[in-house]
């Protein structure tokens, strides 16, 4: 006998972004309009045609002893344990002595978990004799600069793995990194899991930094980072005119999904509930997106389709909106194309105006301002709107927040490769 | 699948049942002294492209990748446009990204200590020195979005990371999308370049993974490619689709290695399905770990160890093992299942199980 | 020892041909980089890296790509008389393609195979002055 439809909600919520390492300054940033881009400071940047960035000042890493090396490996494990550890203490999940083999985790996390003299001490002097590849000397090179468990952290999910076993979960575990798309993509990942009986909550999120010198030149390189060093919290302008490419941020965000019958027994605060979720794939070519959004139109249809509901209920969409032309016109269309002749009524804004792009991590950071905006039904502006792009002419809540009726809102997703994730989330109150 | 044994199932098992290995020590110039390897020798994936131009972009791991679902496609007999794109998704379990290192190295050739030392030195020689391609060739997620791009699949795409059980949790996945009506058909399975040498070296530090009480296992990094089609049975049937085995559902939870395998045998039990063999995924060491598989299983199945043959393809790994796996169940007079297993650096656990045969 | 237009001619059409993965004879000096030979945005920057290492020289995007970036970014107002100004120096850009005219995201279609042959052209003996001046 097929049981009822298991619900999804959200229990717990741990951000740590720009300017802000706890929930309540995160929102009231965004909502003050407030942007966290500045100059950088992490390393020097005078090489780099972009040196500007949303980055996490003062971090203090509760784990000194697995934390961030000098030579910048550790990064992106810290941020997420920071994230889980507040998702994990604002849920009161733990308290309540769940069966911890029904309690997973869930993350996805980015490619920079090597350090840079560790890259580069042995690539080069492998080539440093010209032509051809000196393993002798690679080898020789990479002992003298390896730092410990480099093998776990050529993947993701080592960092998956030992968060779980950090707080005793013995569920299911595994990480996901549809880069971009990443951070919705694990959330509804977890849903998933919940809804199939895989687990009764897990602990779904994603961590990143791309900032260090080889990260950033790898974006510096496809030509996608603004250049607007002289003007950094202005540099970040989704569907702006003037808008010449995304501002790199980093940070982490968790959420503890639950199934809601698990939350309710133990008299959990539900924070909003996860009314769907949606993944697809452009399919059309490796970066650009499809002109007309096609990917992100299917992945926001499927999201309202599990979630039950019409696209005239959606009462805000935080949009991926990451200040570059291609996407932002791209998922205008697609916002038109699911909306119809109602799209110019629904309130669209970035976060990434203000906090920039925390690539793997922006999925999860930006669900959780999504969250927020359910609970204070307030809407962050899009900052830096100033002069839109004739092509983006949607209602972006130019630079001012402003009090909305949400319901049901949509966190989207979208990655380089096509990959697209869309996620219905429903305010809790409703 | 592609292997270091070769392209396609039959010419795997063929060489397989032949004996032979494709571990090899390292010739010079193609790794460290002393280690073994069982690499996949460059091939022309252009046949498998149908949009050659993303060649160019695609690193080895996505060449196997895309011409193991391109042949899963063709094997599946749904090649030409059977497939409603809207409603194929994708998901492949693939470990880090290599980072090419001898691209990086060209760039600051010789100055390894300028590079760490001087930024803006460093940032010139990229800068202007580095295929600006490297990002999207190395992004590992790039993996599926190749096989979406060159099979024309929009629907769910994802990739999995969970180290060396995600090639078998991707198929995990892709099969409960389609139980829950996302897809119609998913291109699953695991994609690895494991001969590289940033895998190398960190596997070189630090004690041997795999190692497990007192037989440690050695470690014969590999390249390997294995994408299946799955689909809805209901479908499947209706078009007479040859059918090599059905994929149960994973019950239990899934970091409980007894959990997992005792929920396995009572749906093997409940359907009444003899099993025939398991493939444990962790190079089969006799240690207390593995006591679960005899314990759960007992003496009944046979143990096989396909890491001897083809070198361990890291994520990818157990879904090569899938594959083989699954050709067991053909001409089973019998309701037969076989159990494949993957374990992690960490020690993670997955596995699933085939059910086949005559019903 | 700079090349002559026909031998860069020769080595762009080559270089174009491998980066689009088209036959050597679908590569024209007329081809439009976009609509004949199916560019998308990242096979301009492949194209500029693989110019750059085969005629060892520096290559701003601005100028092989005649500012249509530049364009691009330009405010509405400003637009008709930079096009005016664009047609003047560029006759060669398939401006036929656009009988009722260009718009933004039409510029970098305008672009050709012979934009590249025309900018090595310039750019190499600048380039080898430079050297030489040293």
């Amino acid at each position: 006998m097929p049981a009822a439809r298991r619900r999804v909600v959200v229990t717990g919520m741990g951000v740590l972004a720009p300017g802000a390492a706890d929930l309540a300054t995160f929102w009231d940033r965004l909502e003050a309009g407030v942007s966290s881009v500045g100059p950088i400071r992490r390393f020097d940047v005078s090489g780099y045609p972009s040196r500007i960035a949303a980055e996490i000042d003062g971090f203090r890493d509760e784990d000194p002893r697995d934390g961030i090396d000098d030579d910048g490996a550790g990064r992106i494990e810290a941020y997420a344990r920071a994230a889980v550890d507040a998702a994990l203490a604002d849920s009161a999940l733990e308290a309540a002595t769940p069966d911890r083999s029904r309690v997973g985790v869930l993350l996805a996390a980015g490619m920079g978990s090597y350090g840079h003299r560790e890259v580069f001490g042995p690539s080069a002097s492998a080539r440093a004799g010209g032509d051809g590849f000196d393993w002798r000397a690679f080898f020789a090179a990479a002992r003298g600069t390896i730092r410990p468990r480099a093998a776990e952290r050529r993947t993701p999910g080592s960092i998956a793995t030992r968060i779980a076993a950090r707080h005793g979960l013995t569920g299911p575990v595994m990480a996901v990194m549809t880069a971009c798309a990443a951070g919705t993509q694990a959330l509804g990942d977890a849903a998933r899991w919940i809804r199939r009986g895989k687990a009764d909550a897990v602990v779904a999120g994603a961590a990143d930094s791309e900032l260090y010198p080889m990260g950033l030149a790898s974006f510096c390189l496809l030509g996608a980072l603004s250049t607007r060093c002289d003007d950094p919290s202005g540099a970040s302008r989704p569907f702006d005119r003037g808008r010449d490419g995304f501002v790199i941020g980093e940070g982490a965000g968790a959420l503890v999904l639950e199934e809601r019958e698990h939350a309710s027994r133990r008299g959990a605060r539900i924070r909003a509930e996860i009314a769907g979720f949606g993944s697809a794939c452009d399919a059309y070519r490796v970066t650009d997106p499809h002109p007309e959004g096609r990917g992100a139109v299917r992945a926001m249809r499927s999201a309202l389709s599990e979630g039950g509901i019409d696209a005239s209920r959606i009462g805000y969409i935080n949009a991926h909106g990451t200040s570059t032309v291609a996407n932002d016109r791209a998922e205008t269309r697609a916002i038109r194309a699911l909306l119809g002749s109602g799209a110019e009524r629904v309130p669209v804004s970035s976060t990434k105006s203000m906090i920039g792009h925390l690539t793997v991590a922006a999925g999860a950071v930006e669900a959780i301002a999504t969250v927020l905006t359910l609970e204070r039904q307030r809407i962050h502006p899009t900052i830096n709107l100033t002069s839109p792009d004739p092509e983006c002419d949607l209602d972006y809540v130019p630079n001012r927040s402003r009090r909305a009726s949400v319901e049901y809102a949509l966190s989207n997703s979208f990655a380089f490769g096509g990959q697209c994730a869309s996620l219905l989330l429903r305010g809790a109150s409703a | 699948m592609v292997t270091p044994l070769g392209r396609g199932l039959a010419a795997n098992l063929e060489a397989l049942s032949s004996g032979r290995s494709a571990v090899a020590p390292a010739g010079a110039g193609e790794g460290p002294p002393g280690w073994k390897f069982a690499g996949v020798p460059d091939f022309d994936a252009r046949p498998y492209f149908r949009v050659p131009k993303a060649i160019k972009l695609a690193d080895r791991r996505t060449r196997m990748a895309v011409a193991a679902a391109s042949m899963a496609v063709e094997d599946a007999g749904l090649a030409a446009g059977g497939l409603d794109p809207e409603r194929l998704g994708v998901v492949v379990g693939t470990s880090g990204s290599d980072l090419q290192a001898e691209e990086l190295g060209r760039a600051v050739a010789g100055e390894g200590e300028r590079a760490a030392a001087d930024i803006p030195w460093f940032a010139d020689r990229i800068l202007s020195g580095l295929n600006p391609l490297w990002l999207v060739v190395n992004l590992p997620n790039m993996v599926s979005a190749h096989v979406a791009i060159q099979l024309d699949a929009q629907g769910p795409n994802s990739a999995v990371m969970t180290d060396w059980i995600a090639g078998l949790q991707a198929i995990e996945e892709g099969a409960e999308w389609i139980r829950s009506g996302e897809a119609d058909a998913v291109l699953a399975g695991g994609a690895e370049a494991g001969v590289l040498p940033f895998v190398m070296s960190s596997y070189a530090q630090g004690e041997r993974p795999g190692a497990a009480g007192d037989a440690p296992s050695e470690l014969a990094l590999a390249d390997g490619a294995a994408i299946f089609v799955i689909e809805d049975e209901g479908r499947a049937r209706a078009r007479a689709a040859r059918i090599y085995g059905e994929i149960l559902p994973s019950s239990g939870s899934g970091g409980q290695e007894t959990g997992c395998l005792e929920a396995i045998r009572a749906e093997l039990g409940r359907r009444g399905a003899k099993l025939l063999a398991v493939s444990r995924g962790d190079g089969g060491s006799r240690s207390a770990r593995d006591d679960a598989w005899a314990r759960v299983f007992g003496e009944g199945p046979e143990i096989v160890d396909y890491r001897p043959a083809l070198g361990h393809a890291l994520a990818a790994s157990a879904a090569i093992d899938a594959g083989l796996m699954l050709a067991r169940l053909r001409g089973a007079a019998e309701p037969s299942a076989v159990v494949c297993g993957a374990r992690g650096y960490l020690g993670q656990f997955a596995a699933l199980a085939f059910a086949g045969g005559a019903a | 020892m700079i090349p002559s237009r026909a031998e860069i001619e020769d080595r762009v059409r080559t270089i174009v041909s491998e980066a689009l993965d088209r036959p050597a004879a679908e590569v024209r000096e007329e081809s439009s980089l976009i609509d004949d030979l199916g560019a998308e945005s990242i096979d301009f920057l492949d194209l500029v890296f693989r110019l750059e290492t085969a005629f060892g020289i520096k290559i701003p995007e601005d100028r092989i790509w005649a500012g249509s970036q530049d364009l691009a970014d330009a405010p509405e107002e400003e637009m008709a008389e930079r096009l005016r100004r664009l047609r003047a120096e560029r006759p060669a850009f398939r401006w036929d393609r656009f009988p009722d005219g260009v718009r933004k995201e039409d510029l970098p279609r305008l672009l050709t195979v012979r934009t590249i042959v025309d900018f090595l052209e310039r750019a190499l003996p600048e380039a080898e002055d430079g050297h030489a001046g040293r």
